[in-house]
C-alpha cells in the first residue's frame, strides 16, 4: 500500500505545526551541571592502573561450550572417517555414534549461538549500547580492594550495570545498603554500592514502569549523577 | 582576544587543550538538547542521549575529518547516541509521550499573546498534540522530520547527520509527515484548524421505544 500524497497546503500545515513544536529553551541547569560533571571526568587525569578483578561469568561458560563444540566436531569427523576405514560389519556401530554426537553438537551450537549473541556491542563506543540490557552480562568486573561491582565511563552503563544488578543475589534484590556511601539525594529507589573509574559510588535503581528500570550512579557525596540509564527488560 | 573558531577548538582539543572541548560543546549545546529532547520524547532519556553523544564526541574527536563542519558533526554524533539508546531500550514510540510539562509555555508564549489565556490554552494543547503524534513515529523518520521542520536544517545537512542519502531524508520527512497529518486530522476536507480537532459532533438522542411513563403513584 503506497502512502498518501499530500497536497502542499496539507503539508505545510504539518510543518508549521513542527516549526511550533520546536523547543527553544536552553538546557536545563541540572543537565548542564550533570554533563559539566562528565566533561570534568574526562579532562581530569585518569589512573588507569589495573585494580580490578575480572570474575568471568559469560565468558567461563563461553569457554567451556566451545570445548564443547570442538570435542562434539572431533566426535564427528571420527564418525563419518571411522565408517570409511573399518570393514563393513563396522559401519551400523559408526553410524549410531554419529547420529548420536550429532544431536550433541546440535545442542551446543545453538547455546554456543546464544551466548554469541549476547555481546553484539562489544566493539562499539560508548554510546551505542545495542545489547538487551537485562539479558545478563559477559563478565563482571569487581574492585580488587572492596569487592564492589566495578563501573567504568569507558563502558556501557546499561551493560555494566546490568551485569552488577544481575549479580546480585536474590537475598540482596531488595537491600537498601550503600555501605557507608552517602548520597545526598531525595530520589528514591534501591541503593547499590559500586565503585565507579576506581571510586566509591551508588546506583541508585528505581522503577519507572513495568519493565523499566531507571538507573543512575552517583559518586559519594555528590548530589547530581555522574552518569544514568535506563533498563528495559526483553 | 578573538573567539575561536568550531574547528580551531575542536583542533585544540585534539592537541590536548583541556578547555576547548568544553567550550565547543557548550556553544552548541541548547541546540543539541532540542534536538536529543524532540528525539527521545522526554527529558531524561535525552540527557542520557546528550551525554552518551557528549562522551563519543570527547573520545572521537580525532577521528573528525573536516568533511563537513564541526556542528553538523557533533548533531551526528548526538543523534546518533539518542538513537542507538532508542533501539537498545527497544522503546515503542507509541509510549514515549513527551515529558517536558516545565517547558511547555515557553514556546507557546513567544507565539502567542501572552495576555490571551484562551490562545495560550489552544496552542499548548496543539503542542501537546504535535508531541505525542510525533512520538509515535518510527524513531529515523523523527530524527528527520526534527532535524529538517523543527530544527531547519537543510536536506543536505541532515543527510550528513543521519549519514543517509538525501533521497532517504526527503523518504522519511515525506512518510512522517503524512503520519503526521493523518494522526493530526490535516487530513480532513472540512478542517479550517488542522491542529485543534475540537469536540466531535453530538450525537442524536435515541429514541425510546416504550410509551411515555405517567407520573409516580403512591403505593396503595
Amino acid at each position: 500500500m503506497t502512502d498518501p500524497e499530500l497536497t502542499p497546503a496539507q503539508e505545510e500545515s504539518v510543518r508549521a505545526l513542527l516549526r511550533g513544536a520546536r523547543h527553544t529553551e536552553p538546557t536545563p541547569e541540572h543537565v548542564v551541571a550533570r554533563l559539566d560533571a562528565r566533561l570534568a571526568e574526562l579532562t581530569a587525569p585518569r589512573d588507569d592502573s589495573p585494580a580490578a578483578t575480572v570474575v568471568p561469568l559469560a565468558a567461563r561458560r563461553r569457554r567451556r561450550a566451545a570445548s564443547l563444540l570442538v570435542a562434539a566436531a572431533a566426535l564427528v569427523a571420527g564418525g563419518v572417517a571411522l565408517p570409511q576405514l573399518l570393514p563393513p560389519d563396522g559401519f551400523d556401530a559408526a553410524t549410531d555414534t554419529g547420529g548420536t554426537v550429532a544431536e550433541g553438537q546440535a545442542d551446543d551450537s545453538g547455546e554456543g549461538n546464544s551466548e554469541a549473541g549476547e555481546d553484539p556491542h562489544a566493539t562499539s563506543g560508548e554510546a551505542a549500547p545495542r545489547e538487551s540490557p537485562l539479558s545478563g552480562g559477559a563478565q563482571l568486573r569487581t574492585d580488587k580492594d572492596s569487592g564492589l561491582p566495578r563501573l567504568s565511563s569507558d563502558g556501557s552503563l546499561e551493560r555494566q550495570a546490568a551485569e552488577a544488578l544481575g549479580s546480585l543475589p536474590p537475598a540482596d534484590a531488595t537491600t537498601d545498603n550503600a555501605a557507608g556511601c552517602v548520597v545526598p539525594t531525595t530520589v528514591p529507589g534501591r541503593r547499590v554500592p559500586v565503585t565507579y573509574d576506581g571510586a566509591r559510588a551508588v546506583m541508585l535503581v528505581r522503577d519507572v514502569s513495568p519493565g523499566r528500570q531507571r538507573v543512575a550512579v552517583y559518586l559519594c557525596g555528590a548530589t547530581l549523577p555522574v552518569d544514568s540509564v535506563t533498563l528495559t527488560r526483553p | 582576544m578573538s573567539e575561536r573558531s568550531d574547528d580551531e577548538l575542536l583542533s585544540a582539543h585534539v592537541a590536548g587543550d583541556a578547555d576547548a572541548f568544553g567550550e565547543l560543546f557548550a556553544r552548541h549545546r541548547d541546540r543539541l538538547w532540542a534536538v536529543a529532547l524532540r528525539t527521545m520524547g522526554n527529558p531524561e532519556d535525552a540527557a542520557d542521549g546528550l551525554q552518551d553523544g557528549m562522551v563519543a564526541a570527547f573520545r572521537r574527536a580525532g577521528s573528525f575529518r573536516g568533511e563537513a563542519a564541526v556542528t553538523t558533526w557533533l548533531h551526528r554524533v548526538v543523534v546518533n547516541a539518542c538513537l542507538d539508546r532508542l533501539r537498545a531500550a527497544k522503546v515503542r514510540a507509541a509510549d514515549a509521550l513527551p515529558d517536558d510539562l516545565d517547558d511547555r509555555g515557553s514556546l507557546v508564549a513567544a507565539a502567542t499573546p501572552v495576555d490571551d489565556p484562551a490562545e495560550v490554552a489552544v496552542a499548548d494543547e496543539r503542542r501537546h498534540l504535535v508531541l505525542t503524534a510525533l512520538a509515535s513515529l518510527p524513531a529515523e523518520q523523527r530524527a528527520a522530520l526534527v532535524l529538517v521542520d523543527m530544527e531547519g536544517y537543510s536536506v543536505a545537512e541532515v543527510a550528513q547527520i543521519l549519514d543517509c542519502a538525501e533521497g532517504t531524508v526527503k523518504s522519511r520527512c515525506s512518510r512522517g509527515r503524512v503520519r503526521l497529518a493523518t494522526l493530526l486530522g490535516v487530513l480532513r476536507p472540512d478542517r479550517a484548524d488542522p491542529a485543534d480537532p475540537g469536540n466531535p459532533p453530538a450525537a442524536e438522542d435515541v429514541p425510546t421505544t416504550s410509551p411515555p411513563r405517567g407520573p409516580p403513584r403512591p403505593a396503595t
